[in-house]
C-alpha cells in the first residue's frame, strides 16, 4: 500500500530532496530534527517536525529508538533514512517492521550482509562479479605478511565493517603489512568496534566507478548507468560524473551486467550502488562494495536518465513494482556534480561553520543545485560540512565542464569559506580536462601542486 | 501626562526596587520572574537576555526567583531530555529529592526516567499524560 505519511530521518539537502519527492507523490511529511535544526529549510518545508534530541547526532539522528518512536507516534506509515546517519544500520528497518512502518530501503538481513564487506565479497563472487585479488580474513600480523607476499605488493588492508577510509592502510612490503595490520585493526576497533580486516591488491591510479541500481524486491532490477567518482580526498568524493567517459562500451556493458546480477541475486529492494575499482591499465574492474541506500551523488544519474530516483524509492517502499524496464531507461549526455563544502581549503580543509551573509547560486538550463542553504542561514558545527551539490548536464563531457566552470564562477557565497574555488581549479586542470585522473590524483597532483606553489 | 494604572505603578516600583538592589549589590545582571512580571537588568556592555532565549536542555534555565508573599522560591522547569511519550508525572505537591524521578517517558517498549536536577516540591505538571513530548518540552515545574 502506498505510503501516506512519510517520516524523514535525516537533515540537510537530502531531507529537502526527500520532502520534495514525497510531496510530489502527495504524501504528508514529518521531519525529524535535532535542536540545532529546528529552523532549517527542511523544517520549514515539512508538514510537521519532531525534535528528537539535542544537537549532538548521537542523541538525536543516530538513536534508532527515538527515530522510530517519533515516526510511530506522529502517525507515519513510511520512513526514509536518507544517506549517512542510520541509513545502513539494520536496526532501523528492524524497528520499523516491528512498528508497522514501511522502511524505504532493503530488508535488514540484506543491509547486514551487504554492510559486512567480507560477506558482500562472498555474495559478489557467487554472482560472478569480478573481485580484486585478495583474501577475506586477516587475523594476525603474520597473516598479513603471508597474504601480502602471495597477492603481490602493494596491498590494501581494510576493515571488514568499515567505510570512509577508516581502518584502511596501504602496505608496500611484508614489514609494512605487519605494521599496517596493527594500525588498521586498532583503527577499525575504535571506529566500528570490530577489528576484523581483509586484504586486497592495491591498484595505484585506479578509478572509482559505480553503478546506480534500483530493485523492487519482486525480482525486478534496473540500472541507471555508471558514475565516475575518482576525484577524492582522503577517500571522500568531491566530484562525480556520469557516465564514466574513460570506460569503453564493452566494459561498461559488463559492469552494468555484473551490478545487476549481484542485486538480483539478493532480490534487492531500494536504490543502491554497486561500487567498483576500474584498473585503466589492465582494463579490468573489480567489485568494492554495495551501498544499500540513496547516495549523495545520485543527481548525476538522475540528470542523464531524466528519472527521479527518490520518488521511485518511495513508490517501491509502498509496495509498487519498478515503474520502468531496462529498455525504458534512456541515458543521454554528461552530468557532473561538485560537492560544495563549508571548508577552508587553505587551512587543510578546516570546517567553516557560521552564518551565510550572501548566497547567490547560479541558474540556467542544465544547472541544478541541491542545497538547504540560503542567505542568512546558519551552518551548525555539529554535522558534516556539505552545504550543497551543484550539478550540470550537457551533451558532452567537454560541454559539461564548460557549463560547470561558468556556474561555479557565478556561485557567490560569503560569510564562510567554501570549496568552490578548489572545484574551479580542479576542472581547469589539464589532467581533469583530458580525463587522466584517478582516486589519488587530487592529493598526489593538484593539492601537491598547490602546496608547492604556496611554499 | 500619561495616566498609569495600579498594575503599571507596581511594575515601575518593582523595577526601581530591583535597580536599587542591583546597584547596592554590585551585581552585573539580575533576572527575576514572578506573578507580578518578569525583569531582566544588566550593566554595560550587556549580555543575552534569558527571558528571550528558548532554553533547550535539561535541566532548563538557571533557576528563577518566584516571589510568593514575602518568601522567595527558586523554580526549575524539568524538560524532556529526548522525544518520548509522557506516561507518568509526579503529583503536584510531592516533595522530591535531587535525582529523584519526576517524570517517565516511553520510547517504543522502554520507559525512561526523567530525574529532578534539584530537590524541591512539584509546583505544576506542565505536560499531559500520553502527549508526545519533543526534546526540551517542559514536563514539570519544581519549586526549590
Amino acid at each position: 500500500m502506498a505510503i501516506q505519511r512519510l517520516f524523514i530521518a535525516n537533515r540537510g539537502e537530502i531531507a529537502l530532496r526527500i520532502i520534495r519527492a514525497a510531496q510530489a507523490l502527495n504524501m504528508e511529511t514529518v521531519l525529524a530534527v535535532s535542536d540545532a535544526d529546528r529552523d532549517s529549510a527542511a523544517a520549514r518545508l515539512a508538514d510537521r517536525t519532531v525534535v528528537l534530541g539535542p544537537a549532538q547526532a548521537a542523541k538525536s539522528y543516530l538513536d534508532p529508538r527515538l527515530v522510530v518512536h517519533a515516526a510511530r507516534e506522529s502517525g507515519c506509515d513510511g520512513l526514509h533514512p536518507g544517506y549517512g546517519f542510520l541509513s545502513e544500520r539494520a536496526i532501523l528497518p528492524t524497528l520499523c517492521a516491528q512498528n508497522g512502518i514501511a522502511f524505504v530501503g532493503p530488508e535488514p538481513d540484506v543491509i547486514d550482509s551487504l554492510g559486512d564487506k567480507i560477506q558482500a565479497r562472498g555474495m559478489a563472487r557467487a554472482a560472478g562479479v569480478p573481485l580484486v585479488p585478495g583474501c577475506d580474513g586477516v587475523a594476525t600480523a603474520a597473516d598479513a605478511r603471508r597474504e601480502g607476499d602471495r597477492i603481490g605488493y602493494p596491498v590494501l588492508l581494510k576493515a571488514a565493517a568499515g567505510g570512509g577510509g577508516r581502518g584502511m592502510v596501504i602496505a608496500n612490503n611484508g614489514d609494512e603489512a605487519e605494521a599496517g595490520f596493527h594500525r588498521a585493526s586498532a583503527e577499525a576497533v575504535a571506529a566500528f568496534g570490530d577489528g576484523t580486516l581483509f586484504m586486497e591488491r592495491f591498484v595505484p591510479e585506479a578509478r572509482h566507478v559505480e553503478v546506480q541500481l534500483m530493485g523492487d524486491g519482486k525480482g525486478g532490477v534496473v540500472h541507471f548507468g555508471e558514475r565516475d567518482c575518482s576525484v577524492q580526498r582522503r577517500y571522500q568524493k568531491l566530484i562525480e560524473e556520469a557516465p564514466c567517459a574513460a570506460m569503453p562500451d564493452h566494459l561498461r556493458k559488463q559492469l552494468h551486467e555484473s551490478a545487476c546480477a549481484l542485486a538480483a541475486s539478493v532480490n534487492y529492494r531500494n536504490a543502491g550502488t554497486c561500487e567498483f575499482l576500474f584498473d585503466v591499465k589492465r582494463q579490468e574492474f573489480y567489485f568494492i562494495e554495495v551501498n544499500a541506500r540513496i547516495q549523495v551523488e545520485h543527481p548525476v544519474s538522475e540528470m542523464i536518465a531524466g528519472f527521479d530516483l527518490v520518488q521511485e524509492q518511495l513508490r517501491i517502499a509502498g509496495g509498487a513494482p519498478l515503474s520502468v524496464t531496462q529498455d525504458q531507461v534512456k541515458l543521454s549526455g554528461h552530468a557532473i556534480e561538485c560537492r560544495i563544502n563549508a571548508e577552508d581549503t587553505a587551512r587543510d580543509f578546516l570546517p567553516s561553520p557560521g552564518r551565510i551573509t550572501h548566497w547567490s547560486p547560479p541558474q540556467g538550463e542544465g544547472i541544478r543545485l541541491d542545497s538547504h542553504m540560503s542567505e542568512g542561514a546558519m551552518i551548525p558545527p555539529y554535522y558534516d560540512s556539505m552545504i550543497g551539490k551543484l550539478i550540470v548536464h550537457a551533451p558532452t563531457r567537454e560541454a559539461a565542464i564548460d557549463k560547470l566552470d561558468a556556474a561555479l564562477a557565478d556561485f557567490r557565497v560569503e560569510g564562510i569559506a567554501t570549496t568552490i574555488g578548489l572545484h574551479r581549479e580542479i576542472i581547469a586542470h589539464p589532467d581533469f580536462r583530458t580525463n587522466r585522473i584517478h582516486t589519488r590524483w587530487l592529493e598526489q597532483v593538484l593539492l601537491a601542486e598547490r602546496k608547492g606553489a604556496a611554499a | 501626562m500619561i495616566e498609569i494604572d495600579d498594575n503599571a505603578r507596581r511594575a515601575i516600583d518593582n523595577a526601581r526596587a530591583l535597580l536599587d538592589a542591583m546597584l547596592a549589590g554590585g551585581w552585573n545582571e539580575v533576572c527575576v520572574t514572578g506573578e507580578e512580571g518578569d525583569y531582566f537588568l544588566a550593566r554595560q556592555p550587556g549580555t543575552v537576555n534569558p527571558l528571550l532565549v528558548v532554553e533547550a536542555a535539561l535541566p532548563g534555565p538557571a533557576p528563577a526567583l518566584v516571589a510568593v508573599g514575602s518568601a522567595q522560591f527558586e523554580t526549575l522547569t524539568v524538560k524532556a531530555p529526548h522525544v518520548g511519550t509522557v506516561v507518568w508525572l509526579a503529583p503536584v505537591g510531592q516533595a522530591v529529592a535531587e535525582g529523584e524521578v519526576v517524570a517517565r517517558l516511553a520510547v517504543l517498549d522502554e520507559t525512561l526516567d526523567v530525574p529532578a536536577a534539584k530537590a524541591g516540591k512539584v509546583a505544576a505538571q506542565v505536560a499531559r499524560i500520553d502527549d508526545l513530548a519533543e526534546f526540551a518540552t517542559p514536563l514539570i515545574e519544581l519549586a526549590a
